[in-house]
């Protein structure tokens, strides 16, 4: 058996041989860096690709180098590294690397140790220094001893944008934005169909490298027909967005979770990447979208004439009419009474008899020599109650209807020309809750202001006197505080308790179950 | 002075349940407790039976206890010498220092004799016991009587009402569960508060530095009292610091019982559990702000304020608290877990999951 290179770092370790090296929170050690060694290149994008999905790959991109490196009369090599923070990563990355057949070192600069397994959880620490011999990067396993040269290196972010989207299955649903790429030919077309299907949308036209300016579309929420028109149009490329600066063609899928891998490129940068055309359009700066409805030309907007203001020139003195009392024969429900003074006592008795709710809504306003009982439309709350008015229940009085909302009227008069009840309460001035009473055809119509209107039972009510009752306070029953008080003991006090009796004690350590 | 049967129910007991002032003398013997238990029935009697009735009502929506008994006089026997241990004028008593450890052991078998007696065990016992510990301890009282009468006179009647170093208003008083006490007397108080589980959770202050009864809450099965600890616990506007007090304490009594029987297990589950109600309640009384005046870096509040983080785990155990939950209160739950996130480290995080909630999912 070949000696072993490395040895197991064990708990609460913290110096090492190998140089990078320290302890994280859980006492593993782990370097700045990790290096993961793949022997071929579609191994490497799988392994990027499931990080990128896996792990906060943002952070982690800004950090990653990419390099071919071949050891000494071996083949070639892919070496992926990245800074490390902590074991947990680790492991993570440990189950991802397992599929690719990736090897996992860890340490910084040139000397990568092997990472943690099970034979060693806190990780592994070089048994004796090891001799560089010009080489790149030295991988340290358990029994080998790998020393690289690099031959070239990959730019990640050349990589992003080289790798091919894959087809997959589009879904069938439309999804909730749309990125539409129309080519030149069509754009007017495109455009009208949206807008007659009202679909929301805006649009910006783009450079592309090597063909004319085309015409970027987002179309929101498009309708099932509308996505599966722009679909099969020839002509129009439909891309889906991955995160704020990117968009995939639908149909396709990059290799790289794009979204996850947003932070780490431009602010002032978008990429289109059409997997059709085979081409990754970049657009620099971001396109800015107009709305759809600025982008559609409507010649059949009809021009309306001013038909002009001749209120101050025409004389309507002739037509001009009176608003006049006249009497009628139409029924009408009544809504308040207008009592005289001597019907008052004959009113109170009537009161005894009304049902609680009438009594409830009916108000009294008191005038000169006259009583005014209501339950019309503005004093009523609730639905029911103006129905039940007291005006029609009382046969005392005259009985007065509603001509418009808190206009009362006698019963058998009405007004000619029969305008409208609005118009009515806005020539008469009524504001709120105030009515007006309209006595006769001769007499000026009575402003009733709302606050003279007092509830009915509380004006006829004479007052009623009320005794404290004699209640029992029971409250503080098992509820008052209780202090203690202490009384002289005595000298004697522990006459009388048993001696030696030391049981289980007053340990309180012994829990009790 | 000692108390008498007729003394002990109206200056001791009645006081303690109705609220008044509870007079403590010298430490009850054995011939005295034998003869306050034959007269269960007078100390108990109609009054002092209504009073424990409405004191009962506290807790519990209806009265579910038996009726008093000997037992629950031997347990206030065992409270009223706790009290004897605590008494300002025990240096003056012509005894060594044994006798009163002798005073103690003999106190705790009463007191676990009486508990043993009581058919429905933690909430009674924890309605007794809770009396006292509510209660706040004042002064000296000077005897009235004249002093040939002295020694017949019994304790209730000669009481005087002024005290000594009372002074101040009651309220500032401590109470018992919270009052420093004489390290005997606080170990008495431990002793107690560790055999009552309800007590345990309601009273945390008043373990002293013992480890939660695990085993004891894990039998734990009253939902309207696991209600009602929620409901204390997530009381007040001290609500994250009382959640970091249990949690430390949850914490230190989970690794010093490491390897015990499921019912401990199961009681640190429940304990988790209310907790995470806590974080409920808050928001759902939307109530739940990380004030400025409380220090989240504290490592045991950092503890508190992670444990909703880690409710992915714990649903699978303890069931979702957000089940059957309106649209409105998850929305205001995901705005205090966002906010939560903000506050906890990430490490803190890690180490909770490790430390609290892994060996209560793996083992639960």
């Amino acid at each position: 058996m070949p000696p072993e290179l490395l040895e197991p770092v064990v708990a609460g370790q913290t110096r090492f041989r190998a140089s990078g090296l320290v302890t994280d929170p859980r006492g593993v050690a782990i370097g700045r860096e990790l290096l993961a060694v793949l022997s071929t290149f579609d191994r490497v994008v799988g392994f990027l690709g499931a990080c990128s999905r896996e792990l906060p790959f943002g952070e982690l991109f800004s950090t990653l180098t990419l390099e071919r490196a071949r050891q000494p009369g071996g083949a070639d090599e892919f070496l992926v590294r990245f800074a490390l923070h902590d074991s947990y990563t680790l492991d993570t990355l440990a189950h991802l690397a397992a599929p690719m057949r990736a090897h996992l070192f860890t340490g910084a600069g040139t000397v990568y140790v092997q990472a943690r397994d099970v034979s060693a959880p806190f990780g592994y620490d070089l048994a004796q220094p090891v001799e560089g011999q010009g080489a790149d990067v030295i991988a340290v396993g358990r029994f080998d001893l790998r020393r690289y040269r690099v031959q070239d290196r990959i730019d990640p972010y050349d990589l992003v944008l080289r790798l091919e989207p894959a087809p997959e299955p589009a879904p069938r649903t439309p999804p909730d934005m749309v990125l539409v790429l129309v080519a030149p030919g069509l754009r007017d077309r495109v455009v009208r169909t949206l807008w007659r299907s009202k679909t929301s949308f805006a649009g910006a036209v783009v450079a592309l490298s090597g063909s004319a300016p085309r015409l970027l579309l987002r179309v929101r929420r498009p309708s099932l027909r509308v996505y599966g028109l722009l679909r099969a149009l020839p002509g129009v490329e439909c891309l889906r967005p991955v995160g704020p600066k990117m968009a995939v063609e639908v149909g396709y899928r990059h290799p790289f979770d794009l979204e996850a891998l947003a932070p780490a490129f431009a602010e002032d940068e978008a990429f289109l990447f059409r997997a059709r055309a085979r081409r990754v359009e970049r657009l620099s700066p971001p396109p800015r979208f107009v709305d759809g409805a600025h982008m559609v030309s409507r010649p059949d907007r009809i021009q309306l004439a001013d038909s002009g203001d001749y209120a101050a020139t025409v004389d309507l003195a002739p037509v001009r009419i009176e608003l006049s009392l006249r009497r009628t024969n139409l029924a009408h429900e009544p809504r308040g009474l207008l009592v005289p003074r001597d019907g008052l006592a004959r009113l109170s008795d009537l009161v005894r008899l009304l049902p609680p709710p009438v009594l409830a809504s009916a108000r009294l306003c008191l005038l000169g020599e006259r009583v005014v009982l209501l339950a019309t439309s503005l004093v009523a709350d609730g639905p029911g109650e103006a129905v039940l008015a007291s005006g029609a229940l009382l046969p005392v009085g005259r009985r007065l209807w509603e001509a418009a909302p808190g206009v009362l009227v006698p019963d058998g008069y009405g007004f000619v020309p029969r305008i409208r009840p609005d118009l009515l309460r806005d020539l008469l001035g009524l504001g709120g809750r105030d009515h007006a009473l309209f006595v006769g055809p001769d007499e000026p119509p009575l402003r009733l202001p709302a606050e003279r209107f007092v509830p009915l039972d509380a004006a006829l009510l004479a007052s009623v006197r009320i005794e404290d009752a004699d209640v029992e306070d029971v409250s503080h029953a098992g509820g008052g505080e209780a202090t203690v008080a202490f009384s002289p003991m005595g000298r004697f006090a522990l006459f009388g308790v048993p001696r030696g009796a030391r049981p289980r004690a007053v340990e309180p350590e012994k829990e009790a179950d | 002075m000692r108390h008498g049967v007729v003394s002990f129910r109206d200056a001791f007991v009645r006081p303690l349940l109705e609220g008044g002032r509870a007079l403590v003398g010298a430490p009850l013997r054995p011939r005295d407790l034998v003869r306050l238990r034959r007269s269960a029935g007078r100390i108990f009697d109609a009054a002092t039976g209504h009073a424990l009735f409405a004191r009962t009502g506290r807790w519990m929506p209806r009265a579910v206890l038996d009726p008093p008994g000997p037992a629950d006089v031997a347990i206030y026997a065992a409270l009223h010498n706790l009290l004897c241990l605590a008494h300002p004028d025990r240096d003056r008593v012509f005894a060594r220092q044994e006798r009163w450890v002798d005073l103690a052991a003999m106190t705790l078998a009463w007191f676990d004799e009486g508990a043993a007696a009581l058919s429905d065990a933690p909430l009674h016992l924890h309605i007794l016991l809770e009396s006292a510990l509510a209660t706040r301890l004042g002064g000296r009282v000077r005897p009235a009587a004249p002093r040939w009468r002295r020694d017949r006179a019994r304790l209730a009647l000669t009481a005087a009402p002024e005290s000594e170093n009372g002074a101040g208003r009651a309220s500032a008083w401590p109470v018992l569960a919270e009052a420093p006490l004489p390290p005997i007397a606080a170990r008495m108080r431990t002793a107690f508060v560790v055999r009552s589980p309800w007590t345990a959770l309601l009273r945390v202050q008043a373990l002293g530095e013992a480890p939660l009864p695990l085993s004891s809450i894990g039998r734990l099965s009253s939902r309207p009292m696991w209600r009602l600890v929620c409901h204390a616990w997530a009381d007040g506007p001290r609500w994250i610091e009382q959640g970091g007090r249990i949690m430390a304490r949850l914490g230190d009594s989970l690794r010093q019982s490491f390897a015990v029987e499921p019912a401990a297990r199961r009681g640190a589950g429940w304990v988790l559990g209310a907790l995470v109600q806590v974080h409920v309640l808050r928001v759902w009384l939307d109530d739940a702000r990380l004030g400025a005046s409380v220090d989240l870096a504290a490592p045991d509040v950092q503890h508190f304020l992670a444990l909703p983080l880690s409710l992915p785990r714990l649903v699978r155990v303890l069931g979702d608290p957000l089940a059957g939950a309106d649209p409105a209160l998850r929305r205001r739950w995901d705005v205090h877990i966002e906010r939560l996130r903000q506050v906890v480290l990430r490490d803190v995080r890690r180490e909770m999951l490790d430390a609290v909630v892994e060996p209560v999912v793996e083992r639960t």
